[in-house]
C-alpha cells in the first residue's frame, strides 16, 4: 500500500528504528496498525464519524528542522467537541540537549524533564487518533511535521491522511474572506481559550468543524469521501488562485 | 486520558459566571468540565424537540439565545440566553418535556449528558435544588436585594441613628448597693422586672443583677437571700451615654455579647436599653398597633393606625419578611382593625338578637391583602324565614355605615359593589347557597368572576358557624360540578404569563407601555389556580400558599415542586408589594388626576428597569407560573 512504501535506504534505516524500540512500544505500534486496517473508511456518514482535531506546536516555521514541543487533539463526535475525548502532550526535548540544558540552565532543565517522553508522546497519539478521521487547520504543515517525526522517531511512515479544515471553510462560507484560525475564530464568534496553545487551537479547530459538519449537507457533502473531495477541490482552486 | 487543564479551566471561568454554578464548588465544576461537550447549533434549527423523548443532554448556552415554543404553536414565547440551562424541568423529571427548543441564532452550547446531569444532581446539593426549586434559591438572592433597597429608609425610621435616650421605656428599677439580695428580688417582682440596676448614693451605677444570675450565683450554689446584693451583683456594667446613637449601642452589645446596656446622663443611670429594643423594634411596633386599635374610641383615632399599618408594612419589607408572614400580618392588624370598627359601631345598630356574620371576601377572605387593597366583603345572616326582609333591612344599613367608615380609614369602597351594604351580598345561608349553586351550574364569565371572589370568603365577626356550614356544603358539593370545574380551570389557564418572544419579557402597550401588570399576568395566575385545586379537591383554606401546599400534597407533587410554586408566588406579591410602597409615596403630593393614574399603575412594573436579579428571579416565577398551570391541566383539567 501506498503509505507504506519507502526506498530501500528509508526501509533499513526504519527497521533499524523499530528494532531498537521497547517491546511494549513495538507491541503498541502494532496494535495500531492492526486497529488502522479496520479504519471506517471515507464512505463513513458525517454524523457517524469520528474525527480527530490535530494541532502541532513547533519550535519553529521550518518544515524539515524544527521539532515538535507539544501535541493538542480534540475528537469530534456526534456532532459534539468531546472534552472526555481529548489529548495533550508536552514532548521532551533531544536528551542531549536536554542534559547541556539542565547543566546550564535549572528552569529550563526543570521544564523538559516535565515533558513526555517523545517516543511515549508520539505512540500515545497514534493510539488516539486510531480509527478517526484526522482534521487540522493548515493541514500540510501539520502533516508534514508529525510524519517526519513519527518516521525519526518510530521508524513509521505516519499514515493518516489529514483534512484541512483551513481548506473546507472557504468552500462552505466562501464569501468570508477569512484566512487564519484568528479570523475564523472571530467570525463566528467562538468564546476563545488561550492563544496558540497546541490544545487551545486545536479546541478552536474542532469548534469549527462542528459548524462545518452543520452546514456540509447544505452542499452535498454526506460523508467523509465528499469532505475530503469538496476539500481537494478547494485545494486545487486555491492554488490557482 | 484526562481532559486538557486549558479545556476544563475555560470551562469553568465560563460557569463561574452564571447561576447556579457560581454557587457550585469547584469539583462539581470540574465535573461538568469532564464531562461536557460542546454542540453548535446553526440558527433556526431545533435542539431539543419533545417528540423525539427525553432530551439526551443538558444544555447550558454558551453563546447565542434560544426560543422555546410549545410544539404546535407558530411564535415562541421566551428566549433564553447565555448561562441559562435547558431543559432542566423536563430532565429533572426524567420526561419529554411539554416544548421546543430552537437556535434564534448560531448557539454554541455545552452538552451535560443526561447520565451525568443526574450524577450532577446526586453530587451537587446545590445543583439539585437548581433543578426542581430553582426558584428557592433565587428567592433568597431578590430578599436580600429587596432587603438593602429599604435599608436606608428603615435605618431612619428604625431610630438607629437616633440617641439611646429615645429608646429608653421605662424609669430603670433600682437599689443601693447595702440591699440584700431579698430586697433586690422583692424590688424587682414588685416592678416586674427581669433586671435590676445597683447604684451608688449618686445614681452611679455600679452593677447589675438579672434573674439568670441570681440561679447562677444565688440559688445553686447556696448563697443566702440576706447577702449584700453587691457581693452577686454583674459589676462595671455596659455603659453608653444617652446622646449616644442606637447603632453605636447595637455595635457595643454585639461586639462584646451584652443583652443589654445602661443609659446614662451625666454619669447618672438614665435607662437601660436591651437588645429587643434594637432588634426587635418591629415587635414592640406591631404591639403598639394593637394597642391603638384596642384604645381608638372613634373612626377618627383608627385612620391614624392605618398609616401605623402602612409603615409597619414598610419596615417589614426592609428586615426581610417573606411575603407570607408580611401580608398575614398585615391582614391580621386589618381584622382587628375591622372588629375595633365594628365594636365601635354596633351599639348603634342593636344587631344583638340576630345571627350573622361579617365574611371577607376577595383577597381579604385570603389573607393575602397587601396595603392598597379595595375591600371586599359580605354578609351571611339566619332568621325565620318571615323575617328575613326585616332583618336583612337592619343588616343592610348598619353595612352601609361600616362600608362608609372603612372607607373613611383608607380602604377604598370595591369600584364592583362587593361590599355587605349592596342587596345582593347580605343573604341568609339558603340565599347564598342557592347563589353559589346557580354560579356553578351555569359557568358563564360573569358567574365564574363572582365565583373567583366569593368562594374565597372568611367569617371576621359574628356568628363564625354560619360561614362554617356555607363552607362545608361548598367543599362537599364544589367538587361534583364537572363542567364548572372545566370553565373554571379554563379561566385560570387564559392568563399567559407574560415570557417575550424575542425580549425576556413580553410588555403591555398602550398607557402603560413597557410595564407588565403583576397581578393580571402574575400572581392571579398562582390566585386562580390554587382556587380551582381547592374547589376541585374540596380543600377548605382560602389562603393560595395554603392551597397550592394542600392540593400538592393531595396530588403527590413533589415537594421542592410545591416549594417552588409557592416561592414564585411570594416573590410576586413581595415585588407587588415594593411597587405598591413606592408608588404610595410618590402618589401623596400629585394631583389627583396623577393620583388616579398612579393607582392603576400600582400592580405595574418595567421589568427591564428591575436589577438582573430580580429580571432573572420575574422570569423564573413567570416560568413557575406556567409549570403550575400545566400541573393545573393535567390534575384537574380532564
Amino acid at each position: 500500500m501506498f503509505p507504506w512504501q519507502l526506498s530501500p535506504m528509508e526501509a533499513w534505516r526504519a527497521r533499524k528504528l523499530r528494532r531498537g524500540l521497547a517491546p511494549c512500544v513495538r507491541e503498541r505500534l502494532a496494535h495500531v496498525r492492526r486497529g488502522s486496517r479496520e479504519h471506517p473508511g471515507l464512505a463513513q456518514p458525517l454524523a457517524l464519524a469520528r474525527f480527530v482535531v490535530l494541532d502541532l506546536e513547533t519550535t519553529g516555521p521550518r518544515m524539515f528542522e524544527d521539532r515538535i514541543i507539544s501535541l493538542g487533539a480534540v475528537a469530534v463526535a456526534e456532532r459534539t467537541v468531546r472534552h472526555d475525548d481529548a489529548f495533550e502532550a508536552l514532548l521532551r526535548q533531544d536528551r542531549s540537549s536536554a542534559a547541556d540544558n539542565i547543566l546550564v540552565h535549572r528552569i529550563g532543565g526543570q521544564q523538559q524533564l516535565a515533558g513526555m517522553d517523545p517516543v511515549e508522546g508520539l505512540v500515545a497519539c497514534l493510539e488516539f487518533i486510531a480509527g478517526s478521521h484526522v482534521v487540522a487547520f493548515r493541514a500540510e504543515f501539520d502533516a508534514a511535521i508529525f510524519d517526519r517525526e513519527v518516521r525519526r522517531r518510530l521508524g513509521l511512515r505516519a499514515w493518516p491522511r489529514f483534512i484541512d479544515l483551513a481548506a473546507i471553510l472557504p468552500a462552505l462560507f466562501p464569501t468570508t474572506g477569512n484566512d487564519t484560525l484568528d479570523d475564523w475564530a472571530a467570525h463566528f464568534g467562538l468564546p476563545p481559550i488561550g492563544r496558540h496553545h497546541a490544545i487551545a487551537d486545536a479546541y478552536a479547530s474542532a469548534q469549527l468543524l462542528t459548524i462545518v459538519l452543520e452546514a456540509a449537507p447544505r452542499f452535498g457533502i454526506e460523508t467523509v469521501a465528499d469532505l475530503r473531495d469538496a476539500e481537494r477541490a478547494q485545494r486545487w482552486l486555491g492554488r490557482r488562485r | 486520558m484526562p481532559t486538557p487543564p486549558l479545556i476544563v479551566e475555560s470551562t469553568i471561568h465560563f460557569l463561574r459566571s452564571h447561576l447556579p454554578f457560581s454557587r457550585m464548588v469547584r469539583r462539581d465544576l470540574e465535573f461538568i468540565a469532564e464531562r461536557g461537550r460542546l454542540g453548535y447549533f446553526p440558527a433556526g434549527s431545533t435542539i431539543v424537540d419533545p417528540a423525539g423523548g427525553i432530551a439526551g443532554h443538558l444544555h447550558i448556552i454558551q453563546r447565542g439565545h434560544v426560543r422555546v415554543r410549545k410544539p404546535n404553536a407558530a411564535v415562541a414565547d421566551e428566549v433564553r440566553g447565555v448561562g441559562e440551562c435547558f431543559p432542566v424541568a423536563a430532565l429533572a423529571a426524567g420526561a419529554a418535556g411539554t416544548r421546543i427548543f430552537e437556535a434564534a441564532e448560531d448557539v454554541f452550547s455545552l452538552l451535560l449528558p443526561r447520565a451525568d446531569f443526574d450524577a450532577l444532581r446526586e453530587r451537587s446539593p446545590e445543583f439539585a435544588q437548581f433543578c426542581t426549586a430553582a426558584l428557592a434559591t433565587l428567592a433568597q438572592h431578590a430578599l436580600d436585594q429587596l432587603r438593602s433597597h429599604f435599608a436606608q429608609r428603615a435605618l431612619e425610621q428604625q431610630t438607629l441613628l437616633e440617641p439611646l435616650k429615645a429608646l429608653v421605656r421605662r424609669e430603670p428599677v433600682c437599689c443601693t448597693a447595702e440591699a440584700t439580695v431579698r430586697e433586690a428580688l422583692q424590688r424587682m417582682s414588685h416592678e416586674g422586672v427581669r433586671t435590676i440596676v445597683i447604684v451608688d448614693s449618686q445614681r452611679r451605677p455600679l452593677g447589675v443583677f438579672t434573674l439568670l444570675d441570681l440561679m447562677e450565683r444565688v440559688v445553686l450554689p447556696g448563697v443566702s437571700l440576706a447577702t449584700p446584693v453587691q457581693q452577686v451583683m454583674t459589676a462595671q456594667p455596659a455603659m453608653l451615654d444617652e446622646l449616644t446613637n442606637a447603632q453605636e449601642g447595637l455595635a457595643l452589645m454585639a461586639s462584646r455579647g451584652f443583652h443589654q446596656l445602661l443609659v446614662v446622663r451625666d454619669g447618672e443611670l438614665a435607662g437601660i436599653v436591651t437588645e429587643r429594643d434594637l432588634f426587635g423594634l418591629q415587635r414592640i411596633t406591631m404591639r403598639n398597633i394593637t394597642q391603638s386599635v384596642r384604645q381608638a374610641r372613634d373612626v377618627a383615632g383608627l385612620r391614624h393606625v392605618v398609616a401605623e399599618i402602612a409603615a409597619l408594612a414598610d419596615n417589614l419589607v426592609a428586615q426581610g419578611a417573606a411575603a407570607e408572614p408580611l401580608t398575614h400580618t398585615i391582614t391580621a392588624l386589618n381584622d382587628s382593625l375591622t372588629q375595633r370598627l365594628f365594636e365601635l359601631l354596633l351599639p348603634k345598630f342593636q344587631l344583638d338578637d340576630v345571627a350573622w356574620c361579617w365574611l371577607a371576601v376577595g383577597s381579604e377572605g385570603r389573607r393575602e391583602q397587601t396595603v392598597a387593597t379595595d375591600q371586599d366583603n359580605a354578609i351571611v345572616f339566619e332568621c325565620e324565614e318571615r323575617e328575613v326582609p326585616v332583618t336583612r333591612e337592619r343588616l343592610l344599613r348598619f353595612a352601609a355605615e361600616a362600608n362608609a367608615c372603612l372607607a373613611e380609614l383608607g380602604f377604598p369602597l370595591c369600584t364592583g359593589n362587593v361590599m355587605a351594604g349592596n342587596r345582593d351580598c347580605c343573604l341568609t345561608v339558603e340565599e347564598w347557597r342557592g347563589r353559589f349553586a346557580g354560579w356553578m351550574r351555569e359557568p358563564t364569565p360573569e358567574a365564574l368572576l363572582a365565583a373567583s371572589i366569593f368562594f374565597d370568603f372568611r367569617p371576621l365577626t359574628g356568628d363564625h358557624t354560619l360561614a362554617g356550614r356555607l363552607r362545608g356544603w361548598l367543599d362537599a358539593t364544589s367538587g361534583e360540578n364537572k363542567l364548572f370545574l372545566r370553565m373554571l380551570v379554563a379561566n385560570a389557564l387564559q392568563a399567559e404569563p407574560p415570557l417575550g418572544r424575542v425580549r425576556a419579557f413580553r410588555t403591555d402597550e398602550g398607557e402603560f407601555a413597557g410595564t407588565i401588570d403583576l397581578k393580571t399576568h402574575g400572581t392571579r395566575i398562582f390566585v386562580d389556580a390554587a382556587r380551582a385545586f381547592a374547589l376541585a379537591l374540596g380543600i377548605g383554606d382560602t389562603n393560595t400558599s395554603q392551597r397550592i401546599r394542600m392540593a400538592g400534597r393531595r396530588l403527590k407533587r413533589d415537594e421542592r415542586e410545591i416549594a417552588a410554586s409557592v416561592a414564585a408566588y411570594h416573590f410576586l406579591q413581595l415585588l407587588r408589594l415594593r411597587v405598591q410602597r413606592g408608588g404610595l409615596e410618590l402618589g401623596k403630593a400629585a394631583p389627583a388626576g396623577v393620583m388616579e393614574r398612579s393607582r392603576r399603575a400600582l400592580n405595574r412594573v418595567d421589568p427591564y428597569a428591575l436589577n438582573e436579579v430580580d429580571q432573572r428571579m420575574l422570569r423564573e416565577a413567570f416560568r413557575q407560573a406556567r409549570a403550575l398551570q400545566t400541573h393545573l391541566d393535567q390534575a384537574v383539567g380532564h
